[in-house]
């Protein structure tokens, strides 16, 4: 039974590295959600050629994948537009990644996750696709509990039936807990982190990692250390800064796909402590 | 969490008492002084009420708030000594008593209160007129009998079966079974075979407009058959005697507590309330319905005292020193039964003890670093630090202090209590065993000195050290009491004892010339950092410079060879206490909750009055305020135990010996006047201190040493001398 019915998950595809893995995670995570597969493909209005169709060739899959609906428009205004769609629960898409510039997401992209109010899964080149099941994903919280409350719904709703949350707080110098030294200290503050910032979502979610150091350090070693398929990060959709350094190292290390869901920073900023992720 | 009220720490005008020795304390006992009130207006202030509001004893805890608008509630009941049988065991969760069912028509307030006075919590609802009550408590005459009353509009409340929450945990069965007339749930762990059975029974009033819920608690807990029969009986005792009488009952128990422990501080009622409340949290975790009243001794059961008592399941409520150093002694002189069971509780796990030091090739007993109910050692051997670094836990090994803390404990109880009978038997044992223990530990070299090589002390950022201070100066105090204790009751080969005496005689507890005591050999050669290099304290230094960074450097977790100084002061020198002392302070991180409150008592020694009354009031507001974010786990019970040592033998100056009570206060100005109350050998002691005048009062005589001279009166009238104090 579909737990969305009338919900599209929207597949964004161009002929970016990561597309098979793009129609891969969006078909995937359209199962697990139980809601409908929209692939679309945007044409600019200059004329500038379909490519899609030659990167869905490979493997013979073209075959069994559905048909990208084909849009004729300016590229990032037209997809920000089809992902504000009241029945899109989230868009999937790619990055780019080049050599030059190995943190640039692509224009197109770039101008997509920070414009769409909608949850995006971008999916670097050569990371794995989203299976849909008994997945792992890693997020990071930064301890501010309207940033909780606004990542709940996505846990709730997209990460809880793929898999298993795994938090992660990571405390800057200033900010280190006291009396943490004993293991069991350390035990009771991620159980009371996880109460409080997880409280609605816990069934499925691990006791929650909290670490010290650099956010994107101790995030990247994360993905590695609890093998993460995936990491969920809520954003203030600002690339430039050093707040959005987080998103940029994310999506410059590329190794998994990140879910990315916008909040509003102007109210999210307003409680707790800066400077820790 | 917010709490009514001024939470101001800044001391009010001062109390002028002129001759305070002879003036009661007028204000002490106003009521507000009895109530923690507080607002449980946020999700963070609700998780630390939860554990602030628990009701307990020392058998059981019930936890929780009343969640009627839905909010995230954690409720719980545990039993002391009631283990699940995990690898490392953590305590069994039974069936949730408390839960009621509420509906609040349109916004409302939220206020609870905890009635220290009587061990009552109080949860309230006001809203669009009408009100919801909810009065609750374990009562304090009665074992395992708790009473609920929910007072509310007809239509609003209702109470539910109770219920294990969040859900069965896997490895545990939940039944719920008919015995005579009472419907009992229990939760068994499949394991260990330990059951927590409840047994409840509503009694349901209606008016046309408001409905009273009383609800009757059976709770019983153990690892044989006849838990769910015991719960059952509980509960038709309670019936028969009805609530106003369970109610009576209890209040009459809180009252004969409160005769016999107290503090007073009028011109400090904020910090007078936290001591009280930490004390009534002490109380509970000690105090049975089944103790003889005032005096010590015959508990027919033990009690093992977690690190966060029953009151929530951070330290899984494993026993650590905790116990034995910072709660029993404080036990031993406000609940001396509750200290008798816990060391009870060390006594009954001699065979394990036993066992231990004769797989590693020793003599004697040696007790594990965190116990739990089979007494073997329970301590995690790997976790990853904040920097995700996996370390090896080697507290388990290598902390063996434990076994020579044990042995003061019992001292210091039979110190407090003169219980001659216990020191003769159990006390007797424990001793001897932990000495033969540090015979077979013991490393004599060849000038004949004797070392313990390769341990940990309480300052855990320097792992595997030879001859710490403290260890040593502690195991030397425990071959001390083993000798005394053997050559008073006999049953020892004078041979071993005189090998006590020697050992002791020949461990290495010499300061340098400049009369510091070197922590560890070595100490004194590691990189010399002052922890206000790193920040101020406290801080958790470890965390912040790394694992093996903090084990190069003089920065210390908490007082060690100051440590020492506040349990045995008389195996050290005194007269380089406060050069020692400000040296540990330079460099001591208070990494742990138990750090603020020992060394706030060791500073009170040294008249460094503002940073002894800042720590003081960190310890005393550390679970109040919720300092630590994890109040929600548990409450700090060695906190509150350390916090009540600092102002009875650091501001005050009050302790006892074999042959009596040394007194020598150390108050600073600023906090007034203070009244303490506890027991000695089964008579209730008062003692008043004022600017210039003291008073320490009995109903019959006791001797008091002041400045080296013993009198024995039941009043005793000290005035000040300079910085000293003298016999008036």
């Amino acid at each position: 039974m579909s737990k969305l019915p009338g919900k599209r998950v929207l597949a964004c595809l161009d002929d970016s590295p990561a597309a098979d893995a793009v129609l891969a995670t969006a078909t995937n995570v359209a199962r697990a959600m139980g809601a409908e597969l929209d692939v679309i493909s945007v044409v600019p209005p200059d004329g500038s050629a379909v490519r899609r169709s030659a990167s869905m060739s490979p493997g013979g899959r073209a075959s069994r994948s559905p048909t990208p609906r084909v849009v004729v428009g300016p590229v990032e205004a037209t997809l920000v537009d089809e992902l504000e769609q009241d029945d899109v629960v989230l868009g999937v898409l790619g990055s780019r990644a080049l050599a030059a510039q190995p943190d640039l997401l692509g224009h197109v992209a770039r101008a997509v996750v920070t414009r769409s109010r909608r949850s995006l899964i971008v999916v670097p080149p050569g990371a794995e696709p989203l299976t849909g099941e008994g997945q792992r994903f890693l997020v990071p919280l930064d301890g501010r509990s309207r940033t909780s409350r606004a990542v709940a719904p996505v846990l709730a709703a997209l990460i809880e039936p793929m898999g298993t949350i795994v938090p992660l707080h990571v405390f800057d110098d200033a900010h280190v807990p006291m009396f943490v030294s004993s293991p069991h200290d350390r035990e009771v503050l991620a159980d009371e982190f996880a109460a409080r910032h997880l409280g609605p979502v816990v069934s499925r979610t691990e006791r929650p990692r909290l670490r010290l150091g650099a956010p994107v350090d101790e995030i990247l070693a994360a993905i590695r250390r609890d093998e993460a398929d995936a990491v969920v990060v809520c954003w203030s959709q600002h690339l430039d800064g050093g707040r959005a350094a987080v998103i940029r190292g994310l999506l410059a290390d590329g190794s998994v796909p990140v879910v990315l869901h916008p909040i509003d920073v102007a109210r999210a900023g307003s409680e707790g402590r800066p400077g820790s992720v | 969490m917010a709490r009514t009220g001024s939470s101001a720490r800044q001391p009010p005008a001062r109390t002028e008492v002129a001759t305070a020795a002879a003036t009661p304390v007028q204000s002490a006992d106003s009521s507000d002084r009895w109530v923690v009130d507080l607002a449980p207006l946020d999700g963070r202030g609700r998780r630390a009420c939860e554990s602030i509001a628990t009701v307990a004893d020392a058998s059981f805890g019930a936890r929780g708030l009343t969640g009627l608008d839905g909010s995230v509630s954690w409720p719980a009941l545990f039993a002391s000594g009631v283990y699940t049988g995990d690898d490392i065991p953590e305590l069994l969760a039974g069936p949730v008593w408390t839960t009621v069912k509420g509906r609040l028509d349109g916004p409302s307030t939220e206020s609870l209160q905890v009635d220290l006075r009587h061990g009552i919590v109080r949860h309230r609802w006001q809203f669009d007129g009408h009100e919801i009550m909810v009065h609750r408590f374990l009562s304090g005459a009665d074992v395992g009998v708790a009473v609920q009353r929910v007072d509310g509009p007809v239509d609003s409340v209702a109470t539910t079966e109770p219920v294990v929450r969040p859900g069965p945990r896997p490895g545990t069965s939940v039944t719920s079974a008919l015995v005579g007339t009472a419907e009992v749930m229990s939760v068994r762990d499949d394991r260990s075979g330990a059951c927590i059975a409840v047994a409840a029974h509503d009694e349901v009033n209606d008016t046309s407009s408001s409905r009273s819920i009383v609800r009757l608690v059976g709770i019983a807990a153990g690892g044989g058959a006849g838990i769910q029969t015991m719960a059952a009986d509980r509960l038709r005792r309670a019936r028969s005697n009805g609530p106003a009488a369970l109610e009576r009952r209890h209040r009459s128990a809180w009252d004969r507590r409160w005769a016999r422990c107290g503090t007073w501080m009028p011109d400090r009622p904020e910090l007078e309330r936290a001591v009280r409340f930490a004390t009534f949290h002490l109380l509970c975790a000690g105090s049975t319905g089944s103790d003889p009243d005032g005096t010590v001794q015959t508990p027919s059961t033990e009690t093992a005292i977690g690190a966060r008592g029953v009151t929530g399941t951070s330290y899984r409520g494993h026993v650590f020193w905790d116990a034995d150093v910072f709660v029993v002694p404080v036990l031993s002189a406000i609940a001396p039964a509750g200290a008798r069971r816990s060391l009870d509780y060390r006594w009954a796990r001699l065979g394990q003890a036993r066992a231990r030091a004769h797989r590693e090739g020793r003599r004697g007993a040696r007790f594990p670093w965190e116990s739990a109910a089979a007494g073997t050692e329970v301590t995690p051997v790997s976790a990853h630090d904040l920097r995700g670094n996996l370390l090896a836990i080697r507290t388990g090994e290598l902390e063996i202090h434990i076994t020579a803390d044990i042995a003061w404990a019992v001292g210091n109880h039979v110190d407090w209590t003169g219980d001659d009978e216990f020191l003769a038997s159990h006390g007797l044992e424990l001793l001897v065993e932990t000495a033969r223990y540090w015979t077979s530990r013991l490393e004599i070299d060849q000038d004949r000195s004797a070392h313990l090589r390769g341990v940990i002390g309480p300052d855990e950022y320097h792992e595997h050290v030879d001859d710490n201070v403290f260890t040593n100066v502690m195991v030397r105090h425990n071959l001390d009491l083993a000798a005394a204790a053997a050559v008073r009751f006999g049953g020892c080969d004078p041979t071993e004892i005189r090998t006590w005496q020697e050992l002791s005689e020949a461990l290495v507890v010499e300061p340098d010339e400049s009369g510091i005591y070197e922590q560890f050999s070595g100490y004194h050669a590691l990189d010399d950092l002052s922890v206000h290099d790193i920040g101020e304290p406290p801080l958790s230094a470890d965390a912040l410079l790394g694992h093996d960074v903090i084990a190069g450097t003089q920065i210390i977790k908490q007082p060690d060879v100051m440590m020492a100084y506040h349990l045995v002061p008389h195996l050290l020198d005194a007269g380089v206490f406060e050069r020692n002392l400000a040296r540990a302070i330079e460099r001591t991180a208070h990494g742990s909750s138990l750090s603020p409150a020992i060394s706030a008592s060791l500073l009170f020694r040294a008249r460094r009055w503002q940073e002894a009354t800042d720590l003081l009031e960190l310890a005393a507001f550390l679970d109040l305020d919720d300092v630590t974010g994890t109040t929600a786990g548990g409450l700090h019970l060695a906190t509150m135990g350390g916090l009540w040592q600092a102002v009875t033998f650091g501001l005050l100056g009050l302790r006892a010996t074999a042959s009596g009570l040394v007194f020598d206060p150390h108050v600073p100005p600023e906090l007034g006047p203070i009244r303490h109350r506890l027991m000695y050998r089964g008579t209730p002691i008062d003692v008043r201190v004022s600017d210039d005048r003291a008073r320490v009062e009995g109903s019959v005589a006791v001797p008091l040493a002041v400045a080296g001279e013993t009198r024995k009166a039941c009043r005793h009238d000290v005035r000040r001398t300079g910085e000293g104090w003298e016999h008036r």
